[in-house]
């Protein structure tokens, strides 16, 4: 027999065993988790740029129309809080340390994240109609110029359709990413299946 | 692709894949490198991947050239081991044996050879071979009828 055609029957043979074999390599399901962990940790860097910013200019802006320093400090402090209770989600979910850290510890932590965001939903889409009306109140009686308080009012509501568009974007995304992160890693199996409890937190 | 696709597809070449990358690692280890560096490379490419081929050629080409261009000797990255409860370098049954004869005479070929090699082995016809490794069937007929030569003079 020729050789080629001995190594051809030696090849079924490989074939046969590897095909009863299951591959899952967790390295690469480590990399994709890094790739999404990375992009949510983007996100929230940016979003706590821009409440950095909006704390001096939220100050600014507020005072120099007159608002009440009150409304004007509930508000720093509302981004505050926002800011804080961002970095606080995120901590401990870094893409740097997803090549070392345990998948079913990377699992605990993007469900942690979710339930999080999950929570602060909860609290601040009542804070922003309480907000919302407050401002209103506030211009009606701070602001005496008829078209300023129109264009002020136009623009808080422009605003706001914008920020709860870009919001429920935002929270879209990271609640799909962060599902996607954990789905990604129960694909890995019997260790998962054993430590999942927390999921249903 | 979405991920759930591709997992499906990897789990569907997962024979054809890990083949390639043992016949061109030296140890298990090596194989487990080269295996997840192309699941790797198949991932960042499937986006690119138009369908203008046959998709199980285009998981040959990625797979080769991963095994081809990795310098192993230069970049050896600590990896998590593979779950698959297999080890075709110690096995010691009959049917492995004769698998570490194969893998034995296709690591004694040139890597390009190798690649040739495999892919007839797999049971691709002569263009689609050309096809991964950029020559002509014709030129991979020639290159088939040396490697026959070389295999016969090999001693095992």
């Amino acid at each position: 027999m020729d050789r080629l055609d001995e190594m051809k029957q030696q090849m079924e043979l490989l074939r046969g065993k590897l095909d009863k074999q299951e591959i899952i390599s967790e390295n690469l399901i480590r990399h994709v988790v890094k790739q999404k962990v990375h992009s949510l940790q983007r996100e929230a860097a940016f979003k706590g740029g821009l409440s950095l910013i909006s704390i001096p200019y939220c100050y600014w802006a507020l005072t120099s129309v007159g608002i009440s320093p009150l409304f004007t400090a509930v508000t720093v402090v509302f981004i505050a809080v926002a800011l804080y209770y961002t970095w606080y989600a995120h901590r401990g979910l870094r893409a740097k340390e997803i090549a070392s850290a345990p998948l079913c510890e990377v699992a605990r932590r993007t469900a942690r994240l979710r339930l999080f965001y999950a929570r602060w939903l909860r609290f601040s889409i009542p804070f922003l109609f309480v907000w919302m009306a407050w401002f209103v109140w506030e211009i009606m009686s701070t602001v005496a110029n008829e078209s300023q308080r129109t264009g002020m009012l136009c623009g808080a509501a422009v605003g706001l359709v914008i920020g709860g568009a870009l919001g429920v974007y935002s929270y879209r995304r990271t609640q799909r990413q962060a599902r996607e992160i954990i789905g990604q890693i129960k694909d890995l199996g019997d260790d998962f299946e054993q430590n999942k409890d927390f999921l249903h937190e | 692709m979405t991920e759930q696709e591709f997992a499906l597809m990897v789990r569907e070449h997962k024979g054809t894949i890990y083949t390639v990358c043992h016949m061109f690692a030296s140890d298990q280890d090596e194989v487990n490198d080269l295996f997840q560096e192309t699941l790797i490379n198949l991932w960042r490419g499937c986006d690119s991947f138009r369908g203008e081929a046959k998709l199980s050629s285009w998981i040959y080409r990625v797979t080769l050239n991963t095994c081809i261009s990795a310098d192993r000797k230069k970049k050896r990255t600590p990896t998590v081991p593979l779950e698959m409860d297999i080890n075709l370098y110690d096995a010691d049954d009959a049917d492995s044996r004769q698998i570490q004869m194969l893998y034995k005479r296709v690591h004694r070929l040139k890597p390009f050879d190798r690649a040739i090699v495999l892919l007839w082995l797999e049971g691709l016809p002569y263009d689609e071979i050309g096809a991964i490794t950029g020559i002509s069937a014709k030129n991979v007929s020639v290159r088939l009828v040396r490697i026959r030569e070389e295999l016969k003079k090999m001693q095992d």
